[in-house]
């Protein structure tokens, strides 16, 4: 077990890198939220309340909660369609507030869960709107537009000249953002952009979105009241709770394994450890050999996550499931020593919880075992 | 009059279509059998000098460019005044502009021309006025439902992507508003059609001037022609404006 | 043309202003109650049936485009100068928005309910009657409002083929331009008409408020 902790633990430190060289290779820019807060006249309490928010350039930071937390308001005054009562926001180092508002959304990213694609044109118009908003040329922006239709996986040749009533909610939400990254800005603003669409949809988005940003790595600020969408998606996580503060921001696998208090831990919901899982692979495990695999049975692939292999004991009735590695059986995994990986989870989260402090702080403590967390972590991620 | 929804014209991909000629055959008939008549029928001398072609011709002709200046009047008036009216800046402008409309179409327009008649004084400018106040109110209101029915996803999305608010009005919210503001137009270009007669004494012009003689002087063959040349106008008008209606609507909401 | 002061004016011709005001508020109101009802049983047998729908609303919409003065000089010939003419086709531009908001409404109550409806076992009648009529309420009498207002202007506009009413005044102000009195003529038939397409309306708003069931009272 320790040897494979070892190897994942160097993994782990070269597959997830410190903030600094991720910037490098970000084509994200880093948003600082300092002491935001948004009060509307007449009301007693913060619509926003205090918000301290450290986002990493090439990050995915989800903001959770629910509803009425003002995850979408917090959201909506980056790109200042909401200005803020007080405190600042820092993009790339510069205070939105000094900046002309319509010329700093051009640089942004946006899309809604209403989607919102200018039914009386053309999808090549809509995706090309921001293009021509600062000015591209005519060829450049045609090339652009048919580059990202195929992006984001609409055939341009069919899809351009198609009106958005012709589209599916699915179809124009793929418009929406390719629209979003047309004039490809470096951050983007997503308010529950894969909300409008039925759950079998809304999967496919997200997987083909997440492939998208492995290439892209903007700086993206997702909006989603769905703790599971947030687990999948996201980098970071900031819950923000009833009161419109941050309850905790921190990574999904901290989250779920510790989170800061008892109104994370309700957010959560129950079956938070079952939803770790999903973050962890085969290869965090030591397989018993080949031979004890059970005949018969069907075999899963060393990347699945344990949440799959749960789900496989569980639907063949097995306790033994043969592990396959390039199509050959390599090894077994047995119920027994998943559930003492469960174990070896929980006491590292029991650990952590001793050592670090109540509001996390963005980010691992290198040198802990959280190591085997992330590269568990971005192993999960990379599977899709 | 008819709410803003119900006129709009029936979703449909193509501008003309073979059954829209049924209207304007429906006049063509109408206007020869009349014509026809006329020629045949015993008129006196006063009630034959009346409804003359030429006659007919010329105040048809008269008749339209009053209800194209008024249209027109109305339209450069009440768009931008709707226009005004959704904006937040200028929005307390809407209890003064609305009363205006409404009351204008409590009194009757008869009183309003004649009242017009008697301050200013009769002419062309006078009716043209008068009767575009009077007609103001549907494109007023058109305006401001065309411009408040426009998906409020659609409109954050454009400010979001940074579109600057003069081009969210033209390159948004007009062009959606466009079909229900021209619902609004034909229902006054049809008001003005018939408004247009009771404005004759006022000597504007007009097929008015075929009618208000006729009763007056009891000449009933002339009243019911001229009464049918109206309705003839009146019918190809609105479908003209239909027409345009539906040539106007951005093919993407046809 | 301005003769007396205006209130020496109303006081002067008081009678015959207050004649003119009764006649056509009574014949508006008697005109309305006929287009509602023929409007409304009209709405109730054909708003089932889609092609009978557009079909009577189409016709009366064609009926509705053509102006009034037209369709009172067309008329003349047929039912003769004054109320012969005059009622019917004023009834039938009355018709237009009673009929058309009748339909709609019948026709607004959602499929659910009415499946709830037939599935206890409501008759068609109990079921138009009980729960569409009551619903389509507002609407209707929406409609019948818009119907009020027309109807007034159009008795105003009728006296030219002789409908009395205050209308008369008006024509007189407007033929004999720049005679004595004729400005206080004008003013006066149009404040009067005025008020009684407000007073119309008002009546409305209390109808609304005190006939509307609680249950979907906005």
């Amino acid at each position: 077990m320790s040897e494979s902790t070892a190897t994942t633990t160097t993994e782990g430190t070269t597959a997830r890198s410190t903030g600094a060289s991720r910037a490098a290779e970000a084509g994200g820019v880093p948003i600082v939220l300092d002491g935001v807060t948004k009060k509307y006249p007449g009301t007693d309490s913060a619509a926003v309340d205090d918000i301290h928010l450290d986002i990493a350039p090439g990050n995915i930071v989800m903001l959770v909660g629910p509803s009425g937390c003002g995850k979408t308001t917090t959201m909506r005054m980056i790109n200042r369609l909401i200005e803020p009562t007080s405190g600042r926001i820092l993009i790339d180092g510069e205070d939105v507030l000094s900046l002309n508002d319509v010329k700093l959304r051009r640089t942004i990213g946006y899309v809604i869960q209403q989607i919102g694609l200018f039914p009386h044109l053309t999808i090549e118009q809509n995706v090309a709107m921001v293009p021509n908003l600062v000015g591209w040329d005519k060829k450049r922006t045609a090339s652009r537009v048919e580059e990202l239709l195929g992006v984001v996986g609409l055939d341009p040749g069919e899809f351009a000249h198609r009106y958005p009533r012709q589209l599916s909610g699915g179809q124009q939400q793929r418009v929406g953002v390719a629209r979003a990254l047309a004039a490809d800005p470096p951050i983007m603003l997503m308010d529950e952009p894969f909300g409008a669409v039925d759950p079998i949809t809304r999967t496919k988005l997200q997987d083909e979105f997440l492939d998208l940003q492995r290439r892209l790595r903007k700086t993206i600020v997702f909006v989603t009241h769905d703790f599971d969408e947030a687990v999948k998606m996201g980098d970071m996580i900031a819950v923000l709770d009833k009161g419109s503060r941050i309850a905790q921001y921190a990574s999904p696998e901290e989250i779920l394994t510790s989170p800061a208090d008892e109104f994370v831990t309700g957010f959560v919901g129950h079956g938070a450890t079952l939803k770790r899982l999903q973050l962890e692979r085969l290869d965090s495990i030591e397989l018993k050999p080949a031979s004890t695999a059970p005949p018969g049975v069907e075999p899963l692939p060393d990347r699945s996550t344990l949440h799959d292999v749960l789900d496989a004991m569980i639907a063949d009735g097995q306790d033994a499931i043969p592990v396959t590695r390039d199509g050959e059986v390599v090894g077994t995994v047995t119920l027994v020593d998943l559930l003492d990986r469960v174990k070896e989870l929980r006491a590292e989260a029991d650990a952590k919880a001793g050592t670090t402090s109540p509001d996390s702080r963005p980010g691992p403590t290198p040198g802990t075992t959280a190591d085997v967390d992330l590269a568990a972590g971005t192993g999960a991620e990379d599977q899709r | 009059m008819s709410s803003v929804a119900e006129q709009i014209v029936t979703p449909r991909e193509r501008v003309f279509v073979w059954r829209d000629l049924a209207i304007p055959l429906l006049c063509l008939v109408v206007v020869t059998a009349e014509l026809y008549y006329l020629s045949q029928a015993p008129l006196d001398a006063i009630e034959r000098d009346l409804v003359t072609n030429a006659r007919i011709w010329e105040y048809t002709q008269e008749h339209i460019v009053i209800t194209a200046v008024i249209v027109v009047l109305v339209l450069a008036v009440a768009v931008p005044l709707g226009v005004l009216i959704t904006r937040r800046r200028t929005a307390w402008i809407a209890p003064f502009v609305l009363a205006f409309g409404n009351v204008g179409q409590a009194a009757p327009i008869v009183g309003l021309i004649a009242i017009v008649g008697i301050v200013v004084g009769v002419g062309f400018w006078p009716v043209v006025l008068i009767v575009a106040a009077f007609s103001m109110l549907p494109v007023l209101r058109n305006t401001i439902v065309g411009i408040q029915q426009v998906d409020a996803g659609v409109i954050d999305a454009a400010r979001g992507m940074g579109m600057s608010p003069r081009g969210i009005l033209f390159g948004v919210e007009l062009p959606l508003a466009v079909p229900i503001i021209a619902a609004g137009a034909r229902t006054s270009l049809v008001l003005a059609v018939a408004v247009v007669p009771l404005g004759t004494d006022l000597d504007a012009g007009g097929l008015g001037r075929i009618v208000f003689p006729a009763i007056k002087l009891d000449r009933i063959e002339a009243l019911v022609a001229g009464g049918l040349m109206i309705a003839v106008l009146a019918l190809l008008i609105d479908w003209l404006g239909g027409l345009a209606q539906r040539a106007l609507t951005p093919r993407g909401i046809r | 043309m301005y003769g007396l002061p205006f209130p020496e004016y109303l006081s002067a011709f008081r009678e015959d202003l207050i004649g003119g005001f009764q006649r056509h508020m009574l014949l508006s109101v008697y005109v309305l109650v006929i287009a509602t009802i023929v409007g409304v049983v009209l709405g109730m047998l054909v708003y089932r049936n889609k092609l009978a729908s557009a079909a009577a609303i189409g016709s009366l919409a064609v009926w509705f485009t053509i102006p009034s003065i037209a369709l009172f000089g067309i008329f003349v010939p047929i039912f003769g100068f004054g109320l012969g003419t005059g009622v019917p086709v004023i009834t039938v531009y009355g018709l237009l928005p009673v009929l058309r908001n009748t339909i709609v409404g019948l026709n607004s109550v959602d499929a659910p309910t009415l499946d709830a409806a037939r599935g206890i076992g409501m008759g068609r009648f109990r079921i138009l009657w009980q729960i569409e009529l009551p619903l389509a309420w507002p609407v209707i009498l929406a409609g019948v409002r818009v119907s009020g207002q027309l109807i007034v202007g159009l008795v105003a506009i009728g006296a030219y083929v002789g409908v009395t009413g205050l209308g008369e005044q008006l024509f007189n102000a407007l033929v004999n331009l720049g005679s004595v009195n004729t400005f206080n003529q004008a003013l006066a038939g149009t404040l009067l008409v005025a008020v009684i397409a407000l007073l119309l309306d008002a009546v409305f708003v209390l109808v609304r408020r005190f006939s509307t069931p609680k249950g979907i009272r906005v």
